[in-house]
């Protein structure tokens, strides 16, 4: 039942064009928040600041998470908040990534490290458990 | 032959050639279409594997029996020269070219041919595809795998050939290719087979309206021959009538003929009673004048008185009176003559013969006589028929009269002129004829003579003779004092 959950939500993703629906599905649970003050990378601005879920927040202090793709220019300080990111690098590189969502060969990729949500004390719906390492 | 088929039938025969030509057409197309279509693949999915191969073969050749994660872990030379190779591949249609290995329930990259800088995966990568299942199929089967998948734009194979070393699966080599052409063949195919369809639907309603158009005609054409066989049976009824109707005419003209015959014969032995009784009435005086003269002969002989010049005197007596009665018979005899063709005459000479007739009988009755002749043009007709017809309208109103016992009775004859018409009026002081049989009496047989056993025909002789012999009328009235019989002829 939950893998045909995942394969629906990321079958819906794909053929919908939507990764907003996976990204407001996803997050709010994990933080249990139903709005949650995002810091986003500018390819992600206009997308997140459409969500009822996301506030979308200039000054990185403000934000719950960072969420997106190279946060080489952002305050150091800000990169101890959790990242949620949108590539396989940046997922890679910062120690705070706890998930990511991105493509790999034209098919969705959503991954976490279990290590970094036990940091953070976020747990994951069973629904998502599958996908973290 | 062809004209005593029906056309509903022709057209039903047309429409089933042609709902069948169009199908046998479609499941023509069909098999065509499935054909096409599957060696346009297998087409595609040979190249692919022949290419696949030579790509598993070279990678086999360059890694050597080691294992190839360790060989390309160890050896980063190896592994950008292979996917140099693997690039030399990746074109526009073989999109992604990469290699991929089982990591408990995922697999992770080994070699990937992307250029584009975000998609490269980096080796060891961790990597989940949407139909893993398919993908972990190929390592149990170790057998080439490809399927179907569709982006946006074009439709993609997933083509997947398992890199096998020592009866082992220890990668697999993952191509995916666009069959954008395979794609426009069958989008092209299925437009066509659709058109197939549209026309195969169409066939059917063609079919479906010729066949209620046939229906209806079929019920049409039943209804005209029940129709045609009771015209048929009414027409043998009708001709049955008809000869039957045919026979009664001819019976019933000859029987016509017959009483017209015995009419004509009625009427003739009434008017010679008529003439018999007028005679008694013309030669009564003259036969009494003549009995007279003989009985003066034999008073004068007894009394010795009888001389030649008395004798004389007598018998040029007796002769002027013969005359008188030989001249009364020519009288009667012309009257009743039969005019062959039509002459010249006027109704002095119609009323005067007639009166000339029966004047002395209206006078022993003491009937007046009023005559108002005013019309003085000739014309041309049936004179003595005339005259008869004069004579029973005389005769009739004389009867009248004497039945209803009418003080000072009168019979007027009365003639004038009008434009083109000469008309007669006889009409009598006799009370005139009741409004309930006053239609009726010029009808054959018609009588209301009580006294004199009438025949009922010299009123309808007399309106024969007038409106189809002289083509006049002869029709009735009533004036305030009895009736009127008007004839009227025309120049």
């Amino acid at each position: 039942m939950q893998k045909l959950l995942i394969i629906l939500l990321l079958v819906v993703v794909t053929y919908a064009s939507d990764e907003l629906k996976i990204y407001e599905r996803v997050l709010p649970a994990i933080f249990k928040m139903n709005k949650l003050k995002v810091f986003v990378s500018k390819d992600l601005e206009s997308i997140l600041s459409k969500s009822k879920h996301f506030v979308v927040v200039n000054d990185c202090n403000d934000a719950d998470i960072l969420f997106g793709r190279g946060f080489s220019k952002i305050k150091k300080e800000c990169l101890k908040k959790p990242i949620f990111a949108t590539n396989y690098i940046t997922f890679k590189t910062y120690i705070n990534s706890f998930g990511a969502f991105y493509w790999r060969k034209a098919r969705p990729q959503l991954r976490f490290k279990q290590e970094i949500l036990d940091k953070f004390h976020l747990k994951l719906p069973n629904s998502l458990r599958k996908y973290a390492r | 032959m062809i004209k005593n088929i029906k056309l509903s039938y022709i057209f039903n025969f047309f429409a089933i050639l042609l709902l069948v030509g169009v199908y046998i057409l479609n499941i023509s197309f069909e098999n065509t279409k499935h054909i096409v279509s599957q060696k346009s693949l297998h087409s595609e999915i040979n190249y692919t594997i022949d290419l696949s191969n030579n790509i598993i073969e070279h990678i086999k050749d360059e890694v050597g029996k080691e294992n190839i994660y360790d060989v390309l872990e160890k050896d980063e030379y190896l592994k950008k020269h292979l996917e140099s190779f693997l690039q030399t591949f990746n074109t526009n249609r073989y999109k992604y070219i990469y290699v991929v290995q089982k990591a408990g329930n995922e697999f992770r990259f080994l070699l990937d041919a992307s250029k584009n800088v975000e998609d490269k995966a980096e080796f060891g990568e961790l990597y989940t595809p949407l139909e893993i299942s398919k993908w972990n199929d190929v390592y149990k089967t170790k057998k080439i795998s490809y399927f179907s998948h569709k982006d946006d734009e074009t439709l993609w194979i997933t083509f997947i050939n398992p890199i096998v070393k020592n009866g082992q699966v220890e990668a697999l080599l993952i191509l995916d290719f666009s069959i954008k052409e395979y794609a426009f063949i069958v989008e092209a195919l299925n437009k066509l087979n659709g058109n197939f369809n549209y026309t195969l639907m169409f066939s059917m309603a063609v079919f479906m309206v010729i066949v209620i158009f046939s229906y209806v005609d079929y019920k049409r054409e039943r209804e005209r021959e029940k129709i045609k066989i009771e015209l048929q049976s009414k027409n043998k009824q009708l001709q049955y009538a008809k000869k039957y109707l045919q026979n009664r005419v001819k019976e019933e003209v000859l029987k016509s003929r017959e009483k017209d015959a015995q009419m004509v014969e009625q009427s003739r032995l009434a008017q010679m009673g008529e003439m018999i009784s007028m005679i008694a009435h013309q030669w009564r005086q003259p036969l009494a004048a003549i009995g007279s003269v003989g009985n003066s002969l034999i008073i004068k002989s007894q009394l010795g008185t009888l001389n030649s010049d008395v004798v004389e005197d007598l018998a040029s007596k007796v002769v002027a009176y013969s005359k008188h009665l030989s001249s009364t018979i020519d009288d009667f005899r012309n009257f009743f003559k039969e005019n062959k063709e039509k002459t010249k005459t006027n109704y002095d000479e119609i009323v005067n013969s007639s009166l000339s007739i029966v004047e002395a009988a209206l006078s022993s009755k003491d009937i007046k006589i009023i005559k108002e002749l005013e019309s003085k043009k000739e014309f041309v007709s049936y004179a003595n028929e005339l005259k008869q017809v004069v004579l029973n309208l005389v005769k009739n109103a004389e009867d009248v009269l004497i039945e209803n016992s009418v003080k000072e009775p009168y019979i007027k004859i009365k003639t004038y002129d009008t434009e083109n018409k000469h008309i007669l009026e006889v009409s009598d002081n006799g009370g005139g004829i009741p409004d309930e049989i006053i239609d009726k009496i010029f009808n054959p047989y018609f009588s209301t003579k009580k006294k004199k056993d009438g025949t009922g025909l010299g009123l309808y002789m007399s309106k024969t003779i007038v409106d189809e012999h002289c083509d006049g009328s002869l029709s009735v009235s009533n004036s305030s004092v009895g009736a009127v019989f008007k004839i009227v002829l025309h120049d």
